[in-house]
């Protein structure tokens, strides 16, 4: 089973970005870990949220001044409320284009696959039917 | 082996399964209906969860095709019969395929769920490993060559590396990595999470059949290549 060797440089290519994009994955985590900015994971975030109500209350309640209710607009609040609203829409956005780049190359690896059987089932059938018909031609000879 | 042996024998592999192909993209069509429409959207990483109803399902399908190739290449060093081998490759090459879908769709929703593209934590690490062993064992069988010492070595290998899917199946709960693991799905979840899985065992019985039917009519294109060299045709 002779195969071109251009394959093998496909599927050397293949390995190195997909060790080119474990190794940039990993160079960004320990960046991460050196910061002390580790990203948070969904799990811990969920568990974190109603912990952390409780113990927080009550403590801040013997504290709390007097009501003063500040009426004035806030500038620096209202600019952290933006920039909060713009992250949660950036994250909304990666989420969804990698939702999309997801199934297309769900589709185009099986779409791939099927063609390179179908290419390959048309050589051998092909390469099949010539050597059918010179056995046949060989059988009828010796007959 | 007259033309008639070869008549009949290429008869019986080469039986397109018509019925398969058309649930199979009837069920692709279906999958995408579930997973985009039907399934309610996940409030902690929206979007992105979306990617897991094809992401569990490949894993899956990935490890069945790895646990196939070990039983069949067992077979063949048993009974040396080359159909087994043949099936052994087949179920191989297409679990990589499903392990490339699991590696390719992973990271993308990692960098969306964790904000990394890879970690190198338990699962991910041994599912890397299993998918590099199960890549050798196709590099070997595809350029190593059509002869009886490549295709025990392959054999060989097949049946020491799918032990390897054990460590990926605890790695979650033996060595705690970030992976999710038993995670709780609504009931809508896991009806999508199911249909997906029948789908995609439809896809991969498939493309098993018609990997396994260009690997049996290979086989008999070299032996009839060999025979037609020994008698001078």
């Amino acid at each position: 089973m002779n195969r071109h060797p251009l394959n093998i440089i496909k599927l050397l290519s293949l390995l190195f970005i997909v060790l080119g994009l474990c190794l940039g994955g990993l160079t960004v985590s320990v960046a991460q870990a050196q910061d002390g900015s580790e990203s948070v994971k969904p799990e811990a975030k969920l568990e974190a949220k109603p912990e952390a109500k409780p113990e927080a209350k009550p403590e801040a309640k013997p504290e709390a001044k007097p009501a003063q209710v500040d009426i004035r607009p806030n500038p620096k609040r209202a600019a952290n409320k933006n920039f909060d609203s713009e992250k949660e829409e950036r994250l909304e956005n990666l989420r969804y284009k990698h939702l999309w780049i997801a199934y297309s190359l769900v589709w185009i690896i099986i779409f791939v696959f099927i063609r390179q059987t179908w290419q390959r089932s048309q050589a051998v059938s092909s390469r099949l039917e010539e050597l059918k018909s010179r056995l046949i031609a060989l059988e009828e000879k010796d007959k | 082996m007259n033309h008639k042996d070869l008549e009949s024998q290429s008869n019986a592999s080469t039986k397109i399964p018509i019925l398969w192909i058309i649930l199979g993209a009837l069920g692709m069509f279906l999958a995408h209906y579930l997973v985009f429409i039907y399934a309610p959207m996940e409030t902690t990483m929206r979007a992105a969860q979306r990617i897991f109803y094809f992401h569990l399902p490949s894993a899956w399908l990935c490890y069945i095709g790895f646990i196939m190739c070990a039983g069949w290449s067992l077979r063949y060093l048993m009974t040396q019969n080359p159909k087994h081998d043949a099936l052994a490759l087949a179920s191989a090459e297409v679990g990589l395929t499903f392990g490339v879908i699991v590696l390719t769709t992973g990271p993308l929703w990692a960098r969306a769920a964790w904000g990394v593209w890879w970690k190198w934590e338990p699962r991910l690490t041994t599912m890397a490993i299993l998918f590099l062993i199960f890549t050798c064992y196709w590099v070997i069988r595809s350029f190593g060559g059509d002869n009886a010492g490549v295709r025990r070595f392959g054999a060989v290998l097949a049946v020491l590396g799918a032990p390897n899917i054990f460590f990926v199946h605890v790695a979650v709960t033996r060595w705690r990595g970030d992976h999710p693991n038993n995670i709780g799905l609504e009931p809508e979840m896991r009806v999508v999470l199911y249909s997906c899985l029948l789908i995609f065992i439809i896809l991969f019985s498939l493309l098993v059949r018609l990997r396994y039917r260009v690997h049996t009519e290979e086989r008999t294109v070299s032996a009839l290549s060999r025979r037609l060299s020994r008698i001078g045709g």
